[in-house]
């Protein structure tokens, strides 16, 4: 993937009203420089659902993310070259290509988004490399420290299955 | 073949053989009073032969005592007068007893005394002629001589008492022999009765033993044929049975062995079954490879004393049923949940976030509002099919101003429709449909809604309003993705979905049209498709004119 290991602090236990700030350099070697100007994790949101594309925006640019939105698998893919996201937080369900194909294709680290719960639907998640999932109806006020949780055990572990591990146990399989 | 019916075939067949016995009986017994008669008449025969055989004997006896005396009555006058002529009854006397003797010459007797006793007499008579030669000479040889004869007269007399002692021996003896001979043909021929008689007891013994065994036996082997082509024909009708049955049923022996597989059977498994997973999986439904493809089988399993019956059931239908249920109860689910989570999602940012600025909390509750309805719309569904499953749907059918209630659909579309779609009505002339008017609202909404989301590309939506007959008649046309052939009637079932993973989200229940043709259909209308994959669709609507006075308009061009 390129990205060296960062340093990441924040406030722990925001709980409350307080906006938190993530101090984070996810600066991949050598671009450290340009990075190092934007202190905010870029997310790239997939989502075709215009009132779930609001919410989760205003949510996570509140708390100091910059989101940049696709609304299908093409302008996804495409924007995920050009805008090299620290993440992607992506609906399984779009219009065009599967979710799940999509993640499959995507460098950065994938977070679902999703109305489908089955334990099917999680192993599929799984095995396409995400490292969280996140079912429909959620809290969308907690998740922007849900996703910085994942980063940090992303980078501290090396790898997506570390961080699925973390949140969903051992499970049947190694990653 | 009916109890009575076996019965009389059973009689049928003991008839002849009833018959026979009988018959059999009768010749016995014929043949055994003709035996008897035979034998009597054999017996009398003999018995008639004999007496012919042994009568000359008396007969003979007497008639030569006669002759004798002849002999001696002319030998007497002889000697007594000396007149030759007095000889005459003595020549013929002599030549009759020859004759007598002749007669008796032959000996047929059965007896040794008698040929004894002929001679003995034949000697007398013998000794008789000689005495009476004597006398003759003595006469002839002069007076002395003739009294030499007188004297010797007397002589006679001794020689006849020999004669008929003779004679009487042997009648005495010829008696005897008669006497003996009838006691043994008497003997032979109650000899003969007596065997004939136990012969045909013995005979009449067999034939009654027959006429008694034969039948009843025959009856047993008609009635245990009959008892084995009842079975038969009781196996041929569990064989048809079994042939016909769409079950595959397999007979198995305690080793587990197939000992029986009926046609369904042989069809499905072919060659070589392979039951143990079918057999352990308790009634469950298994997917089984099979010959002509996969097929999920349940199998029920009886054990009885001897083996198994498995009976496997095709219950492909029904699990595809099942993950129809299973994937609509998850559709159900996720148009429930997404909905429902931007509301929640809008709400809990309202309440967490202070900060909003105030055009996004705008947006954010008209978010609300707008997602609470598609919950609503969705809630409806899915009540309005499960209504139209229990048929518990109620209609209100009134005249419907079919072109109203399109433009007015039209215009509520027209506000939320993307740019690149241009919708238009077109309408000739009015058309009144017997409907209920909210019900035709939600299908042409419900067709409306599709074209336009099933055309990404944009491009002409038409709705088209106009009577053919005695039906109205709606047409909504786009010219999006089109259908593909082989799915223009499955759109129209329940759950289905274009997409059935739904990981291309286009959303819906998967409801829609099926509600839509439930819905024209329990309004007396027709709901139907004509479409191309890649060139747009056209869903047609007719329903029921009201009866006009007017003439009906002819259908749009």
């Amino acid at each position: 993937m390129g990205l060296a290991a960062p340093v990441l602090s924040f406030d722990d236990d925001s709980g409350g009203d307080e906006p938190v700030v993530a101090h984070a350099r996810l600066a991949p070697a050598g671009e450290a420089d340009e990075r190092a100007r934007e202190d905010e994790i870029c997310v790239l949101l997939v989502e075709d659902e215009p009132s779930m594309q609001i919410v989760c925006r205003v949510n996570l640019e509140s708390e100091g993310f910059r989101v940049v939105l696709a609304s299908d698998g093409k302008e996804a893919l495409a924007l995920a070259v050009s805008e090299r996201p620290d993440l992607v937080l992506l609906d399984v369900m779009l219009p065009d290509l599967g979710g799940f194909d999509v993640a499959e294709r995507l460098d950065a680290p994938v977070v679902f988004l999703s109305a489908r719960a089955s334990e099917l639907d999680l192993e599929r998640g799984r095995r396409s490399g995400a490292m969280d999932y996140v079912t429909k109806p959620f809290d969308p006020t907690t998740l922007p420290s849900r996703l910085r949780e994942d980063l940090t055990e992303f980078f501290r572990s090396g790898s997506a299955d570390g961080v699925w591990r973390m949140r969903f146990g051992p499970g049947r399989r190694s990653g | 073949m009916t109890p009575s019916r076996e019965r009389a075939a059973r009689l049928r067949v003991a008839r002849p053989v009833l018959t026979a016995l009988a018959l059999l009986v009768v010749i016995v017994l014929a043949l055994v009073t003709v035996g008897g008669y035979a034998a009597y008449r054999v017996y009398s025969l003999g018995n008639h032969r004999f007496i012919d055989q042994t009568a000359p004997f008396f007969a003979v006896t007497e008639d030569l005592a006669v002759e004798m005396l002849n002999q001696e009555t002319g030998v007497r006058g002889y000697v007594i007068t000396g007149d030759p002529k007095t000889l005459a009854p003595y020549r013929q006397g002599r030549k009759y007893a020859r004759v007598e003797l002749a007669l008796i010459a032959k000996d047929r007797s059965f007896d040794p005394r008698i040929p004894a006793d002929l001679r003995r007499m034949r000697q007398e008579v013998g000794s008789l002629e000689t005495y009476f030669r004597q006398e003759i000479a003595l006469v002839r040889s002069g007076p002395a001589g003739k009294r030499r004869a007188q004297e010797r007269i007397l002589l006679g007399k001794g020689h006849f008492d020999h004669l008929r002692a003779a004679s009487a021996a042997l009648i005495q003896d010829a008696s005897a022999v008669i006497k003996r001979s009838h006691r043994e043909q008497r003997s032979t021929l109650t000899q003969w009765w007596v065997f004939l008689g136990i012969a045909g007891g013995i005979a009449l013994l067999i034939a009654l033993g027959l006429l008694l065994r034969v039948p009843r036996r025959l009856d047993e082997l008609v009635r245990e044929e009959q008892s084995a082509r009842r079975e038969a024909e009781r196996s041929a009708d569990a064989a048809r049975a079994l042939a016909h049955v769409r079950e595959a049923v397999f007979l198995l022996d305690a080793d587990g062995r197939i000992r029986y597989r009926n046609p369904a059977a042989e069809e499905w498994f072919g060659p070589d079954p392979a039951l143990d997973e079918l057999a352990a999986a308790g009634g469950e439904p298994v997917r089984v490879a099979l010959p002509g493809g996969e097929r999920w089988l349940a199998a029920a399993q009886t054990e009885f004393d001897g083996g198994t019956v498995l009976v496997c059931r095709d219950v492909s239908d029904d699990q595809r049923l099942e993950r129809m249920r299973a994937d609509f109860v998850a559709t159900a689910a996720h148009e429930l949940r997404t909905p429902l989570a931007a509301v929640y999602g809008a709400v809990r940012t309202l309440r967490q976030r202070h900060e909003l600025p105030e055009d996004v909390a705008a947006r954010f509750l008209e978010l609300i509002e707008q997602e609470s309805e598609q919950l609503k719309t969705v809630m409806d569904q899915l009540i309005v099919s499960a209504q139209l499953d229990s048929s518990d749907l109620r209609l209100n059918h009134q005249p419907v101003d079919a072109v109203a209630l399109c433009e007015n659909l039209a215009a509520a579309a027209d506000a939320r429709k993307p740019e690149a779609i241009d919708l238009r009505v077109e309408a000739s002339g009015e058309v009144l449909v017997r409907a209920d008017p909210d019900r035709v609202r939600q299908v042409v909404a419900n067709l409306l809604d599709n074209a336009i989301k099933y055309s990404p590309d944009g491009g002409r939506v038409a709705v088209r309003v106009g009577a053919n007959g005695r039906s109205g008649v709606i047409e909504v046309t786009d010219e999006g993705v089109g259908i593909p052939a082989h799915e223009q009637e499955r759109i129209f079932q329940k759950f289905y979905r274009l997409d059935p993973n739904m990981t291309k989200g286009v959303g819906g229940s998967g409801l829609g049209l099926y509600i839509c043709r439930q819905l024209v259909e329990q309004m007396g209308g027709q709901l139907t498709v004509s479409s191309r994959y890649g060139g747009g669709s056209t869903f047609t609507v007719t329903l029921p004119l009201v009866p006009a006075e007017r003439p009906v308009r002819t259908s749009p061009a």
